[in-house]
């Protein structure tokens, strides 16, 4: 019995989020990766959920992964999406017959494209890297006589996808709508309109 | 237990959507003037139940209330359910428009079980507080059933599937259970009526 009780709770702890009714998704990408995390209506992290990166044209499984304890998962952007300019499709699975998808459109993946190429160029995460790489820039400037655009615009976009960050994922999550007292009054509106419909229909004349 | 869109394979859905087209027309024919309102109050209640998050343990579930309905509804809780689970999955996008059939059989079909098997009882045992507590239960069990057999025919294995759905949901029969034998003995003391025949 004490087994079996076990066996339940520990059941029960594993699927726990499963038991909610929606699943969202939600995607951004940065720094050459997808962020992905999964959220169920009522709050409930997505825990250990697969989660399957597709070409939207083909429906084609490009890249896997699982969400962690907090329900997030980064996964790197495939190269063949990158390079055939695909439109992707995230889709997370969280079992008992609970799934939701997020588009990643071609053209956030090229913008991306261009930082991947600056993670090899100048790899800015700590600021003394940034320093170095300003100095480097300027000694670039100092040997050119004028800035190379190419360069410059490397760093930037770097800089600017750091700063964005934070604000790329609260944009992102801010598109989740919880339910409003405004969804629950209006059903049962609805409900009463058809009774009345109903009514009128089966009323004897 | 509301299946999402997408999920299931497109036999699975034509026949949940047939079947439902198929309740939903034998339910309105049988329904009768005097019980409109009845349906819709516990096509709200059903509608709201969605939303009351029962905390049992490290889980956190909602209440499904489909024996219930079935019990007090009859064969018209096919209509309650159907147009309770549509304004969930436009209002709350819970399940979904394409999945709206397999899931009106999913959650409708235990219920009208579990009221045809109430209104068969002679009316001691309609007053007895576990019979009722198994229909409330029996409602959930079904539909964990029905929403087993549906991932199955869609491709997934369906013992462990079964298996996860119900062991999961033990605690939501539980509940179910006893607020259907709660409600049902307090309708027998303030509304026999409502109860004792359909």
């Amino acid at each position: 019995m004490a087994k079996l009780l076990l066996t339940i709770i520990l059941t029960l702890g594993f699927i726990s989020s499963s038991l909610a009714h929606r699943v969202n998704v939600f995607c951004w990408v940065e720094g050459g990766k997808i962020n992905c995390t999964g959220k169920f209506a009522s709050g409930n992290k997505a825990q250990d959920c697969q989660v399957k990166i597709l070409d939207k044209k083909s429906g084609q499984v490009l890249v896997q992964g699982k969400t962690n304890d907090q329900g997030e998962v980064s996964i790197p952007i495939p190269q063949k999406a990158i390079k055939e300019k695909l439109d992707l499709e995230v889709e997370l699975i969280a079992g008992m017959g609970h799934k939701n998808t997020w588009p990643i459109p071609a053209d956030e993946l090229v913008e991306d494209e261009m930082s991947e190429d600056t993670t090899q160029a100048t790899d800015i995460d700590t600021p003394e890297e940034f320093q170095k790489s300003e100095t480097e820039l300027q000694s670039k400037v100092g040997a050119a006589g004028s800035i190379d655009t190419a360069s410059l615009e490397k760093v930037l976009n770097k800089v600017l996808d750091r700063k964005l960050k934070p604000v790329m994922e609260k944009l992102t999550l801010l598109q989740e709508r919880p339910i409003s007292f405004a969804d629950i009054f209006g059903g049962i509106g609805y409900i009463l309109g058809l009774m009345g419909i109903a009514m009128y229909f089966k009323s004897k004349k | 237990m509301h299946i999402s869109e997408g999920v299931l394979s497109l036999p699975v859905l034509l026949t949940g959507a047939g079947l439902t087209a198929i309740g939903t027309a034998w339910a309105l024919k049988k329904l009768d003037y005097n019980q409109i309102p009845k349906t819709a109050i516990l096509s709200a209640v059903f509608f709201v139940a969605s939303l009351i998050h029962v905390p049992i343990g490290p889980s956190n579930m909602h209440l499904v209330l489909n024996g219930l309905t079935g019990i007090i509804l009859g064969p018209a809780c096919i209509l309650a359910i159907l147009v309770a689970l549509f304004l969930q999955a436009v209002l709350f996008q819970f399940g979904g428009l394409t999945a709206l059939g397999v899931n009106t059989v999913i959650m409708a079909g235990p219920a009208l079980v579990c009221g045809l098997i109430y209104y068969s009882l002679p009316v001691k045992l309609k007053k007895n507080i576990f019979v009722n507590f198994c229909l409330g239960a029996l409602g959930i069990l079904g539909s964990g059933l029905l929403v087993a057999i549906s991932l199955a025919f869609s491709g997934e294995a369906f013992l462990p599937a079964a298996k996860l759905i119900i062991l999961a949901h033990i605690p939501v029969m539980v509940v179910e259970g006893i607020i259907a034998s709660l409600t049902v003995s307090f309708l027998h003391k303030v509304r026999p009526e409502m109860i004792e025949k359909r």
